[in-house]
């Protein structure tokens, strides 16, 4: 009896506790709220801050807060950025967009990548809310009226692609990709298409799942084969372990990729090497963001930055600013923003499946740098 | 079937590393009779121990090998001692220590990742260049020979201890009935934790090579541990030689499985093994 007693003592202890902290976090969080007669309009921002591809999603939040910096002071709304870290897994990001919504109470969402975008489009489509990702290869990250994208679309980087080979006389390849990662299967189906017709042919393909280590049979499978090129199509670490065991196996012949390269932070493996990748930033957006943080933005940045203004000029251009307009009223805003100037080039446009539609680029790395080479 | 020596010199690196987790897993297992899943992560430990002495604070390589070896194997005697050594005394089931051990592997990935982050990181010091030896037609770097030999040195070493040691017959007097040894007067908690201590220490050394063939995350002892489980499953669960020979056999199924087969079907056939060794012969090609 005395057992039951000092249970039902200490959950009660527990509960109170409980309700206390939740009190004081709620009065805080309504006194941290600025001091000024605006709507707070609150956009949550869930990236990859951690983990494999963390040097993008930080560059991509550094790009977000310079955005904001940036930002006129006389907008109709204040805009409140509530971060989260996905870690670039999509469990996580779908748990990230829930709590975003339901508890954060976001207005609009910006995400980060095919992964976690592709399982946050169809939450943002139930829960009618606005989100645009800044790192989509996947075309079905953009489905519905409330998903966009910007980030230069995999049909872009695949017609440069070719056209590149067929320019530099390539006659054979063999392509490796990471099958199970979305955007790279969006990227080979565009891929494959615009091969059809070519005079290029596809010795092999070798496909792997994330997370593969062991690289080495696959790679003699092919070695002998003659390939006057290898096509890497997968993301951190399993591109560098791919890269090192091909060179391992004593293969000399050149790699590239559609964008892969620029998720690794070892370039110096790619040394010498040319690729696709997505459009370019403008210099005078280089220029702001190394004055600011002391570093060149990293790839899919200078996205980052302009899905910010996006969804700032989608959000002004609905609200009145006495009341804060709908979840629907910004949604029909973004898809109405006209030609605009961005982060990403001039005259950009969005499209009618609401991604916004910029040019792919050839690179190459030079130095251990990646420099653009033919726009 | 130029391709023969490479795939047979690929599937034989492979199982040595297959077979050094078998054995440490084996170790531990074949003494205390539980799954151990916080072995996993012993192989993180011992990989980041040394990232953080060989490359951040830029010790001596073997210093930092020596060091993350120590570091895994007191790091897996500490977990006995603090988590399983007081579940045992209560006469706790498999399943309370096997919950347990979920929990240890699960803490232990999340420290790592947060004292670490949870970014790949490789040891090596230059990225990509490494010597690289043409035996037999088949092409291997210097790591991954080290890897085969260590591997084999370790496999002799535990069964020489086994066989010529008063520790050795300890160990397997405890496998065989634990409170049979405690009456003849075996210290049982003491050589149990020195078991610890010595899987733990092989399951570490094992996480280093690999941080210097591909690379070590904070997650890599899950993937590894699976392997190394359905190794001694084939072999012979608690029989140390069987589990090198299952942890072999796997490796040379899984490479010459997926050859001519997309490679996304290798953690597929090392399961169907499993299962297919489980449903016909579950006590695995060596009885204990």
């Amino acid at each position: 009896m005395n057992n039951r007693k000092s249970i039902i003592i200490i959950l009660a202890a527990v509960i109170i506790i409980a309700m206390a902290a939740v009190f004081i976090g709620i009065s805080r969080s309504k006194s941290a709220q600025p001091n000024t007669s605006k709507q707070t309009i609150v956009i949550g921002i869930t990236l990859p801050l951690t983990g494999d591809v963390a040097m993008l999603g930080q560059s991509a939040k550094n790009a977000i807060l310079l955005a904001q910096k940036q930002l006129p002071k006389d907008l109709k709304y204040d805009y409140k950025l509530v971060f989260e870290d996905d870690q670039f897994r999509p469990a996580l990001g779908a748990t990230i967009a829930n709590k975003l919504i339901s508890i954060d109470h976001a207005d609009a969402l910006i995400s980060f990548g095919s992964p976690v975008g592709s399982v946050i489009s169809p939450i943002a489509e139930r829960a009618q809310i606005l989100h645009v990702n800044d790192f989509a290869s996947a075309s079905h990250v953009a489905d519905g009226e409330f998903n966009f994208v910007d980030y230069t679309p995999p049909y872009e980087d695949s017609k440069l692609f070719v056209q590149e080979l067929e320019k530099r006389n390539i006659k054979k390849l063999v392509f490796f990709a990471q099958q199970d990662n979305q955007g790279v299967a969006s990227i080979i189906s565009n891929f494959e298409r615009d091969m059809k017709g070519t005079s290029i042919a596809i010795l092999s393909t070798q496909k792997f799942n994330t997370g593969t280590r062991d690289f080495k049979t696959n790679i003699d499978e092919v070695k002998n084969l003659g390939a006057d090129i290898y096509v890497l199509e997968a993301t951190t670490p399993e591109l560098e372990i791919l890269t090192k065991q091909i060179r391992q196996a004593g293969i000399t012949a050149p790699v590239t990729t559609m964008e892969a390269f620029e998720f690794s932070d070892q370039l110096s493996l790619f040394e010498g090497m040319w690729y696709v990748n997505g459009a370019d930033p403008t210099q005078q957006f280089v220029d702001q963001y190394t004055l600011e943080y002391g570093q060149i933005p990293k790839f899919g940045a200078a996205n980052a930055y302009d899905v910010l203004n996006l969804v700032v000029k989608a959000v002004e251009s609905a609200g009145n600013g006495t009341l804060k307009p709908t979840r629907i009223e910004i949604k029909d805003a973004m898809a109405a923003i006209p030609e605009f100037d961005g982060a990403l080039g001039k005259h950009l446009t969005i499209d009618s499946n609401g991604v916004v539609d910029s040019k792919a680029v050839v690179r190459m790395i030079k130095d251990g740098k990646a420099v653009t080479i033919k726009p | 079937m130029d391709i023969l020596p490479q795939l047979i010199l690929n599937s034989i690196i492979a199982g040595a590393i297959y077979a050094m987790i078998a054995l440490g897993f084996n170790l531990i297992y074949g003494t205390t009779k539980f799954f151990d899943l916080g072995y996993g992560a012993l192989t993180a430990v011992g990989g980041y121990a040394v990232f953080y002495f060989y490359k951040t604070l830029g010790l001596d390589l073997y210093v930092s090998v020596l060091f993350g070896i120590l570091i895994a194997g007191t790091i897996g005697m500490v977990i006995y001692k603090l988590v399983y050594s007081p579940l045992r005394k209560k006469k706790s089931s498999g399943m309370v220590l096997l919950v347990a051990s979920l929990g240890v592997l699960t803490a232990m990935q999340a420290i790592i990742a947060i004292l670490f982050t949870s970014q790949f990181q490789t040891l090596s010091q230059n990225a990509g260049s490494e010597r690289v030896f043409n035996i037999l037609g088949g092409v291997i770097t210097q790591t991954q020979l080290i890897t085969l030999v260590i591997g084999l040195l370790i496999m002799v070493a535990i069964a020489l201890v086994f066989r010529f040691t008063l520790f050795g017959k300890a160990v397997k007097a405890i496998g065989d009935d634990e409170e049979v040894s405690k009456i003849v007067g075996i210290n049982t908690n003491k050589i149990v934790s020195r078991v610890f201590f010595i899987g733990s220490a092989i399951g570490g050394l094992a996480g280093i090579l690999i941080g210097f063939d591909t690379g070590i995350e904070p997650t890599m002892g899950l993937s590894l541990l699976l392997k190394g489980v359905i190794a001694c499953i084939i072999g012979g669960i608690g029989n140390v030689y069987g589990g090198v020979i299952g942890a072999f056999l796997l490796a040379f199924i899984e490479n010459f499985g997926i050859w001519k087969i997309s490679g996304e079907w290798k953690d597929a056939i090392a399961f169907a093994v499993l299962i297919l060794f489980l449903l016909f012969r579950p006590q695995g090609i060596l009885r204990k």
